[in-house]
């Protein structure tokens, strides 16, 4: 029985150390192995990695995981700001001085501490280079200055507003609103004056955030690597080890890379694939709202010689004549939203809106051309923009426009051009009627109403030389009206915009991912795109 | 006339050329109907006057034509080709980025159209009208009359896509680390950093694209090579050669063929040119980053410095070929100097 037990007792302490070798080795090779995510996109619109160079799309989503700022937008919009590197704010009475505590103990995935310092660098270097993401700050910041390490304080400005922005935390959830290690980049030569700053190259393959993932290399049109922070703050590190994305221009060759096991995402497809993703058993077809619409816009302006648009009958007309459920069903496979105005479904005031939206009705359409006098029909040209709309070839959108139109007697001319073209024809204001896309710089109902409204502070209004005080105090009214009557406002602001026949928003397109199903947790974000911190694989 | 006479006057015909071609260019870009202020700025700054004028100024946009001609020369000749409007970068940096990846196609082509153009030719040429002759026959007519960009689809769909016997697009594989940039090639970037993974990756994503983009060349040298023979083996002194009783493998090799290479040489340096342009639509169908896709993207959206840069580039590398063919030609043929 002793023997027995000895020799058990050996057995047992053979087996013990086999596993604590196992489990040891297992952990050494989990660490070298954490599976990296490989994305095939298009990231062809990287400028540069520096959040004070460029705010492109694929930057400002990467710069959500590489950086942190002192609040985040929730994947729902409407969904209350998460605090992040901020614990909270307060407002001065007159609403210009914001003051932002700062959270203690958070540190850069270099090790160096986050302190007010790093908030005034990173906003100062933003807004001094003049560059795409210094926009929103010049537009409402005076200044910001550190009054102790952990607080920050922010001086607002009228004059693009009315009023000081009163949602200025919101705006501090922005990517060009991302806070960098200034140690970090000064000490690979950044600096707040742009002609003494060079730190661009660096930044192009390093990043300086307290995010969950540090950039390691970007190759100009075929790769940018991202690999997961070690030092993450939060202790949350990512399970998986990185992520790399691929520049792949054709979506079906994305998604052929999915399918032979090259990728684990396929990001922004084409609608045409949904099917053929639906159908294979080993992916999933993820579709993300988007906060960008595609609209018409018909100007009332009577500097265009003869334009039948001046009458408002003409105009709505001309916008109870589309078929809008066929572009969005038949044209964009269901992948796309209808929101009534301007304003995008998601957002504050948009689902109150949805009484005003235009539904095609071309009898009466037919009817108020011929009270305005073009019962024989009319011509318009219909400018665009030759890239697609919102995952939308423009030939088949102008096509569908065109036929739509002609059912009512309206020609429509389609006039298709490269992209500098459009905007330059409609920046000098030579169209008076287009069809373009808009995203919005930050996610407040205002960033629609007074950008399509009021022609003094933005562009969209003076593009199609519009003039009407009325709609401007709607759009006004969107920013002063008391918080619980603000959806009322957005509602309001919609309904006088239907009637005045200015604006028809066509679709709000939805971005089509395939995912592997070996991939989990996967959930769309509207600037960060994938939230590649909760994904295993 | 002197080699050196004569090279050195070949140089200088390049010049009016070159200049020529500048002031196409700039002409061109001017009658395209993009304000590049525009274009510079963005959607919500447009009305910033400080900001448009600023940017008025710092692209030199209030001068006159000549004078804007004149800068943009100036600019030249400082290697400064301007800053694209897509990228925000100086072109020069960007074609520059970009050349080695199209150069390595080009180059992996070109030694394809030569190592299986020319024997081939040689042996169809050789056993004229036999059945090799006319394989090669139809396999050319097909290559060469089929756009790259379909041939491109087309292998790639069996080869990778249906078969697995080959790689996908791209430049290495998809989980592969791409090797520290240090030529820009992605093969001998891998060899410096010891990665042979990443070296056979490379090599066998060169295979698709290069079968495409030489395939034209090959066809064009293959039927060249094997003309020229056809025609060298009747002349007299072949015949005087074989008179004297030799090998008829010294006579193809050390007689025939050495004749037949003076064409080829002429040939195979404008299809060098050639190829560089002809990689736009074989870099696009196999997502290569190079110079093709740069051109292809600065097209679709009228990125005028870029288009006027890479189209300067392409032309340079024409002119310069065509030197060196030239300079090749005086070398191997005395006689073309005393013409000149």
């Amino acid at each position: 029985m002793k023997s027995t037990a000895v020799f058990k007792t050996g057995h047992l302490l053979m087996l013990v150390s086999v596993m604590i070798a196992l489990a040891l080795g297992a952990v050494a090779v989990g660490a070298q192995e954490a599976p990296v995510i490989i994305v095939a996109t298009n990231i062809g619109d990287v400028v540069a990695f520096d959040p004070a160079q460029n705010g492109s799309f694929t930057t400002n989503s990467l710069y959500y995981h590489l950086y942190e700022r002192l609040y985040e937008l929730p994947a729902n919009p409407n969904d209350p700001l998460i605090p992040n590197l901020a614990t909270g704010h307060s407002v001065s009475e007159d609403g210009l001085v914001w003051t932002f505590n700062l959270r203690e103990g958070v540190t850069f995935a270099s090790g160096n501490p986050l302190t007010a310092e790093d908030v005034v660098f990173s906003w100062n270097r933003v807004a001094g280079f003049r560059n795409e993401p210094a926009q929103v700050f010049s537009l409402f910041v005076d200044g910001v200055e550190a009054v102790d390490p952990l607080t920050v304080q922010v001086t607002l400005k009228t004059g693009a507003f009315p009023v000081p922005v009163p949602f200025f935390d919101v705006l501090t959830a922005l990517p060009s609103f991302s806070i960098m290690d200034s140690q970090l980049v000064i000490a690979n030569g950044g600096s707040i004056d742009r002609s003494e700053d060079t730190a661009g190259e660096w930044l192009n393959q390093n990043s300086a955030g307290s995010g969950p993932f540090i950039l390691t290399g970007w190759a100009t049109e075929s790769e940018v690597t991202l690999v997961r922070n070690e030092n993450y703050w939060t202790g949350e590190i990512p399970a998986i080890g990185g992520v790399t994305l691929r520049q792949v221009n054709d979506s079906t060759t994305a998604l052929q890379l999915l399918e032979t096991d090259d990728v684990d995402i396929a990001q922004n497809l084409d609608k045409d694939l949904a099917e053929r993703i639906s159908a294979n058993p080993d992916l999933t077809l993820q579709a993300g709202q988007t906060l960008s619409i595609v609209y018409l816009a018909l100007s009332p302006s009577d500097a265009f010689e003869n334009s039948p648009l001046v009458d408002a009958r003409v105009r709505r007309a001309i916008m109870l004549a589309i078929d809008y459920d066929g572009i969005v069903n038949e044209l964009l496979g269901g992948f796309a939203e209808r929101p009534a105005g301007v304003v995008p479904v998601g957002i504050l005031g948009a689902e109150e809106s949805l009484p005003y939206r235009y539904e095609r009705d071309p009898d009466t359409a037919r009817a108020l051309l011929a009270e305005a006098g073009y019962s024989d029909g009319l011509e318009i040209t219909l400018n665009f923009r030759s890239s697609p709309l919102g995952g939308l070839g423009t030939d088949i959108l102008a096509a569908k426009l065109a036929a739509d139109l002609a059912e009512i007697g309206v020609v429509a001319v389609p006039n298709i051009q490269a992209d500098s073209v459009f905007r330059t024809g409609r920046n000098t204001r030579q169209f008076s009627a287009f069809v373009t896309t808009f995203s919005a710089d930050f996610f407040d109902p205002t960033n629609w109403t007074i950008l399509f409204a009021v022609p003094g502070f933005a562009n969209i209004g003076f593009y199609i030389g519009l003039n009407n005080e009325a709609l401007q105090d709607a759009a006004f009214e969107t920013l002063f009206a008391p918080a619980e009557e603000r959806a009322a406002a957005v509602a309001s602001f919609h309904q006088m915009l239907a009637d005045e026949a200015i604006y028809s928003v066509l679709y709000q397109p939805q971005t089509i991912d395939a995912v592997a199903n070996v991939v989990q947790g996967y959930q769309f974000h509207p600037i960060a795109l994938i939230n590649y911190a909760d994904l295993s694989r | 006339m002197l080699l050196t006479r004569y090279v050195a006057r070949r140089l200088l015909l390049t010049i009016p050329l070159l200049i020529g071609i500048t002031l196409v260019l700039f002409l061109l870009y001017n009658l395209i109907p993009v304000d590049p202020v525009a274009v510079l700025i963005p959607e919500s700054g447009f009305r910033d006057p400080e900001l448009t004028a600023q940017t008025i100024e710092r692209w030199g946009l209030d001068r006159s034509l000549p004078e804007q001609y004149m800068i943009y020369i100036l600019n030249l000749l400082r290697g400064d080709l301007g800053i694209s409007f897509i990228t925000r970068q100086p072109v020069m940096d960007d074609l520059l980025t970009r050349l080695p990846a199209t150069l390595e196609l080009t180059v992996c082509a070109m030694l394809f159209a030569i190592v299986v153009g020319i024997p081939a030719g040689l042996i169809a040429g050789l056993r004229r009208g036999g059945w090799f002759d006319r394989v090669t026959w139809l396999g050319t007519l097909i290559t060469a009359s089929i756009p790259p960009f379909w041939l491109g689809l087309i292998y790639l769909t069996v080869f990778w896509y249906d078969l697995r016997i080959a790689v996908g697009p791209g430049q290495i594989g998809s989980r592969m680390n791409r090797p520290e940039v240090v030529t820009g090639f992605i093969t001998l970037d891998s060899l410096i950093a010891g990665d042979l993974n990443a070296f056979r990756s490379g090599l066998a994503h060169l295979v698709l694209p290069t079968l495409v983009l030489g395939g034209f060349t090959l066809a064009v040298v293959l039927r060249l090579t094997r003309a020229a023979i056809i025609e060298e083996m009747r002349r007299e002194y072949i015949r005087t050669a074989r008179s004297k009783g030799l090998r008829e493998r010294t006579i193809v090799v050390r007689h025939g063929l050495r004749n037949v290479l003076l064409p080829l040489v002429t040939l195979l340096g404008l299809t060098f040119a050639g190829l560089i342009g002809g990689a736009v639509m074989t870099e696009t169908v196999f997502n290569w980053p190079g110079l093709g896709q740069y051109l292809v993207q600065a097209s679709i959206n009228l990125d005028y410095p870029a288009i006027q840069g890479g189209t300067l580039l392409v032309a340079t590398a024409y002119l310069l070929v065509n030197l060196l063919v030239d300079v090749l030609y005086g070398i191997l043929d005395p006689r073309v100097r005393d013409d000149g």
